[in-house]
């Protein structure tokens, strides 16, 4: 993000000294996820870091969320990237990398919470995850609230309707993804992820003082 | 339910407070072992590949060169070694054994062996000489001969004994009441006996070799049946033909005529004119 607004910084001037513009068709050419992934099956681990750094916020957040356990999540975020990396070699591009890396992430939230009971019962959030820190309660502006409750409200949203929000919002994917990463039908992804909006947005809306 | 369609603005709204909310980022620890992770993976396992390649590659064509090297080297060698005589270190360490294969040596060395081809080609260019390799053979074998008969004479008391009294003795030829020298002819005759065997087959071998270079001759000949003192003249080498050919020899006379018409194309037989 600081990189690209740096470089729409520094676009115009190179314009106006005349420069040769040897960064645009770097800009163009992004390499794509499949290609990277490639690239690392070959054994360019350079590659490896950039899909990485590509994903590795998204993929966090999204199982920080589905888990509500901040070590949990981290256990399995490298379990999902450790599990990427044993399967470079069979890796084949039929489908669209986020899909797949998702996919292995859902999985593994699975395994987790079959193997493990501590996500059923870890009503204790982490307060870090909608707290914020240095502000009163009182100083809070509307906006403030309105981000508190929709924290409130995903968290406790049903973990398939979460799932699917967050597949959505994460990682981008569309209801034919969602559906395939849950292994569901295409309108069920579509229903949990309505269900889950309207719920989010209903929870923003809320205004205690509003009669 | 169709809050979606009613207000799309109120879906931006949910994206864009969750995007507000949403800003944790992987902790630096997290992302540092799972890059390590990776990099390890990915270098083992080209690191395993150029680890073995190259070292195997070069084991394989030093053991290759080696195996040749040796195997080209060590053939010639082998029979000198083996003819070789022994160092006075062989000889002590080997003992009575390199001791046994010196004597074998020289008496090789003295007596060789007789080759059969050649004995073969002297009885044919000089007759049956038999006798004479007898007598060269039982010399040789007087060589041989164990000098204390009395051992001998033991050992076939001995199979005697073994066979029963009705039986004929082990050793056939040998005369047990006889005397030393009786007992020493008999041997000889036994080993001459052998001889004459082996001889005969010599013979045989002989015979045959000179029958392959009869046929070989007759082959030559038929070829070339003409020889070349009469083939000089066109006259001479037509009257050869005529022979070949009075002697019922057509198809030989006929190979011969076709050479002498390449050669002398334009002869005319003198015989035809009258």
């Amino acid at each position: 993000m600081a990189a690209s607004a740096e470089s729409m910084a520094t676009a115009p001037a190179a314009l106006c000294s005349g420069r040769e513009l040897t960064y645009a068709p770097a800009m163009g050419h992004k390499p794509d996820d499949s290609a990277l992934m490639l690239r690392y099956q070959d054994g360019d681990v350079s590659a490896f870091e950039t899909l990485y750094r590509r994903h590795n916020d998204p993929l966090y957040r999204y199982l920080l969320r589905l888990c509500r356990h901040k070590d949990t999540a981290e256990d399995i975020f490298q379990d999902v990237w450790g599990k990427i990396v044993k399967a470079r070699d069979s890796y084949r591009p039929t489908a669209k990398f986020t899909t797949f890396l998702y996919r292995v992430a859902h999985n593994c939230f699975i395994d987790h919470v079959r193997r493990n009971k501590r996500h059923a019962n870890s009503a204790e959030l982490d307060a870090e995850l909608h707290s914020h820190p240095g502000e009163q309660p009182e100083t809070l502006t509307e906006r403030s609230l309105a981000k508190e409750r929709l924290s409130r409200a995903l968290l406790e949203l049903p973990d398939e309707q979460r799932d699917a929000f967050l597949l959505h919002e994460e990682a981008g994917l569309n209801l034919d993804q969602i559906a395939s990463v849950t292994g569901s039908n295409r309108e069920t992804a579509k229903s949990r992820l309505r269900y889950a909006v309207n719920k989010l947005r209903a929870a923003i809306d809320e205004n205690p003082e509003r009669p | 339910m169709s809050n979606e369609r009613k207000n799309p603005g109120q879906d931006q709204l949910v994206a864009e407070t969750y995007k507000a909310v949403a800003h944790e980022r992987v902790p630096d620890r997290l992302n540092e072992r799972v890059l390590r992770l990776a990099a390890d993976a990915g270098r083992t396992r080209h690191a395993l590949a150029r680890a073995w390649m190259r070292p195997a590659a070069w084991v394989a064509t030093i053991s290759l060169s080696f195996a040749i090297v040796l195997q080209l080297t060590q053939l010639p060698q082998s029979e000198p070694e083996l003819v070789g005589i022994p160092s006075s270190e062989q000889s002590t360490a080997s003992g009575h054994a390199a001791l046994d294969d010196e004597i074998a040596t020289e008496m090789r060395r003295e007596t060789p062996l007789p080759d059969p081809l050649a004995e073969g080609s002297d009885a044919k260019r000089n007759g049956p000489s038999a006798p004479a390799v007898e007598r060269q053979d039982s010399e040789a074998m007087h060589e041989f001969a164990p000098k204390d008969m009395s051992v001998l004479r033991d050992a076939e008391n001995r199979a005697r004994l073994q066979a029963g009294p009705d039986q004929p003795p082990a050793v056939p030829a040998v005369d047990v009441g006889g005397n030393l020298a009786q007992t020493d002819d008999a041997v000889v005759e036994e080993v001459a006996l052998e001889e004459d065997i082996a001889m005969d087959s010599v013979a045989e071998f002989a015979a045959a070799r000179s029958l392959a270079a009869v046929v070989e001759n007759k082959e030559m000949a038929a070829d070339s049946s003409c020889p070349a003192s009469r083939r000089d003249n066109a006259e001479t080498w037509y009257r050869c033909i005529e022979d070949l050919r009075e002697q019922g020899m057509v198809d030989l006379a006929d190979s011969e005529y076709e050479k002498f018409q390449k050669i002398f194309p334009e002869f005319v037989d003198p015989g035809s004119d009258k």
